[in-house]
């Protein structure tokens, strides 16, 4: 599944790319952030409780944890690879931020997002909104990262 | 073999299949239940223990959590010596969590389930083990209730008004003959061989598995199982019920199971709908990190086990969420077919009682379910298993039945209770039986 939206920060560029590129502090601007912990130079393992809160009845938080590689492909992009496990099934996906500098410390911020939740996507998908789920996840994760960018 | 005519047969002997088969009794429905297994020994005997009062599901499923407080009430005025009454802590130890309390405690006066709000210090002198870090705490009155005890009680009451309980026959096929009667084919895995019993009404009440049951029998019914682990600690470390105050999460109940603690749950999806599921031990170390939250003796009391359980989730077309809600399915073809889908072990009773509503509106009987307010029988367990010393029965467990009898009024004879109520589960079975010629 494919997500994409844009956001604008009121940071520099070179803030935001300090910021979003840098594992250890990129993890810290993810929403319901349990633990992390850093497995290489460019590499965290993040454990997260994920806000399904209206899709299942009986919980509202759900575990996940995310191995995510911070790639910054070039001066404007950051590139996440993420590996992850939620209620023990796999899924994977990447999430690609663009950074354009607007000037005045203004910084718009692009990004594309691609999930796969595997065979477990059409199994789950007779009983809860899969689509609406990512989405929500997604946009969770988003507003994260620019929250902390503006403090 | 004799042929073997009932007015419904039900087909699982979990709390549900229990509770059906009970009220249909209790209507004057002639009922038998078939277990593969023994009763209660797969979702219903893998629980944590809790008896909820539904403050748990009171923000996110007021009508669950409505429920679950009348069952709640009821189970503990008809099967006492099943439940203690513990009651339970809701307590905030985050900030996070501390936020959740005005959502919480506006839930809970909606939908009516008593609570009151304790000095975290008063608290803490109540539940010494107690996080002296928690900010609020509220007391709920949550229970907790003995799965085999009841199950045993249950079955015992049925049988006691004229059902046969039935462990060892695992049902593969349900046909229509003629118009009047559905034929029940089962496995008999005492003897190896099938058998056919006839009924006017099956019920299909395998839990879990009902969907499976249902497609191997070309039906379509939608159940996803999901799984939790439980770990099993090697003290009671407190009085009451611990819950984490907040939004229902992996990791937040805490319950004090006989001389053990029980944490719970975990939550997965499995693919497989038939695998066993398996703790990991990761679920073990996170279970036991986040009960030491709330009360951090935890973190040094020896992990005895851990389980895990199937639960069946359910998405009814009228809601947004998937939900343990239940439903009984009244199937067009074959008619005289039901099922029973969703459901969690406290609201079992009434889970009993609709089944056996529909039940008895298609076999035409008026008499309204009583299971509301019979009291069970079952409440001396070793008292029971006497009454059985001179049936038929007995000779061939004679052994088990007395290994057990002699536990009373010795050392052991509180902690053998759960092998009394376990022999005379199957004490019932093999009465059940020899009636029927099985």
């Amino acid at each position: 599944m494919r997500l994409e939206g844009e956001v604008t920060v009121p940071v520099d560029l070179d803030r935001a790319r300090e910021v979003l590129s840098n594992p250890d502090s990129m993890v810290k601007c993810l929403p319901h952030l349990a633990s992390w912990e850093r497995l290489s130079e460019r590499e965290i393992l993040a454990v997260f409780r994920l806000d399904i809160e209206g899709v299942v009845e009986y919980l509202a938080r759900l575990r996940a944890e995310a191995r995510i590689r911070v790639k910054q492909e070039d001066p404007g992009t950051i590139r996440y690879v993420i590996d992850g496990r939620a209620a023990r099934a796999p899924y994977r996906g990447t999430i690609v931020l663009r950074l354009e500098d607007l000037g005045s410390r203004s910084t718009r911020i692009r990004w594309e997002s691609e999930l796969d939740l595997g065979r477990l996507a059409a199994f789950l998908r007779a009983f809860i909104d899969v689509e609406s789920l990512i989405n929500r996840v997604v946009d969770d994760i988003v507003k994260g990262l620019e929250s902390c960018l503006k403090l | 073999m004799q042929q073997n005519i009932f007015d419904a047969i039900v087909i699982g002997g979990g709390i549900s299949g229990l509770w059906t088969t009970l009220d249909l009794a209790l209507r004057g429905v002639k009922t038998a239940l078939i277990e593969k297994s023994v009763i209660a020994s797969e979702t219903s005997g893998k629980f944590h223990g809790l008896l909820h009062s539904g403050a748990r599901y009171a923000v996110t499923d007021p009508k669950a959590a409505l429920d679950c407080i009348a069952e709640n009430k009821i189970l503990a005025e008809i099967a006492p010596h099943t439940v203690e009454d513990t009651g339970g802590f809701f307590v905030a130890i985050s900030r996070e969590d501390e936020e959740y309390y005005e959502k919480l405690a506006r839930a809970l006066g909606n939908i009516g389930i008593p609570y009151r709000e304790l000095a975290p210090s008063e608290a803490v002198k109540e539940e010494p083990q107690l996080n002296r870090e928690s900010r609020i705490v509220i007391e709920v009155p949550d229970k907790v209730v003995y799965s085999r005890d009841l199950a045993v009680s249950i079955a015992l009451t049925a049988f006691n008004n004229g059902a046969y309980i039935l462990e060892g026959l695992e049902a593969i096929d349900v046909k229509r003959t003629g118009d009047d009667y559905l034929d029940v084919y089962v496995s008999d895995k005492t003897v190896g061989r099938t058998a056919v019993l006839r009924a006017r009404a099956v019920v299909n009440s395998t839990g879990p598995w009902a969907g499976i049951f249902a497609r191997r029998i070309g039906i379509k019914v939608e159940i996803l199982p999901t799984a939790g682990t439980m770990v099993v600690y090697s003290k009671r470390l407190t009085k009451r019920v611990i819950n984490r105050m907040r939004p229902p999460s992996e990791g937040d109940i805490l319950v004090p199971y006989g001389d053990t603690s029980i944490m719970g749950t975990t939550a997965f999806l499995l693919e497989d709908p038939e695998a066993t599921p398996t703790p990991s031990k990761e679920d073990i170390e996170f279970l036991t990190s986040e009960g030491s939250v709330m009360v951090p003796a935890l973190a040094k009391t020896p992990v005895l086990r851990a389980y895990s359980s199937i639960r069946p989730l359910i998405k009814f077309k009228d809601r947004e969420y998937a939900t343990r809600d239940f439903e009984v399915v009244d199937h067009d073809n074959p008619r005289g077919l039901f099922t029973i889908v969703g459901g969690k072990f406290t609201t079992g009773r009434l889970i009993g009682e609709k089944a056996g509503d529909s039940v008895a509106r298609y076999l035409g009987v008026g008499k309204p379910s009583q299971t509301r307010s019979i009291k069970l029988d079952g409440g001396d367990p070793y008292m029971e298993l006497k009454r059985f010393r001179g049936s038929s029965s007995y000779r061939s467990l004679y052994s088990a039945v007395e290994h057990v009898l002699s536990l009373r009024g010795r050392i052991d004879e509180e902690r053998g209770r759960s092998a009394a109520y376990a022999v005379l589960g199957g004490v019932i079975s093999l009465e059940s039986r020899k009636m029927l010629g099985l």
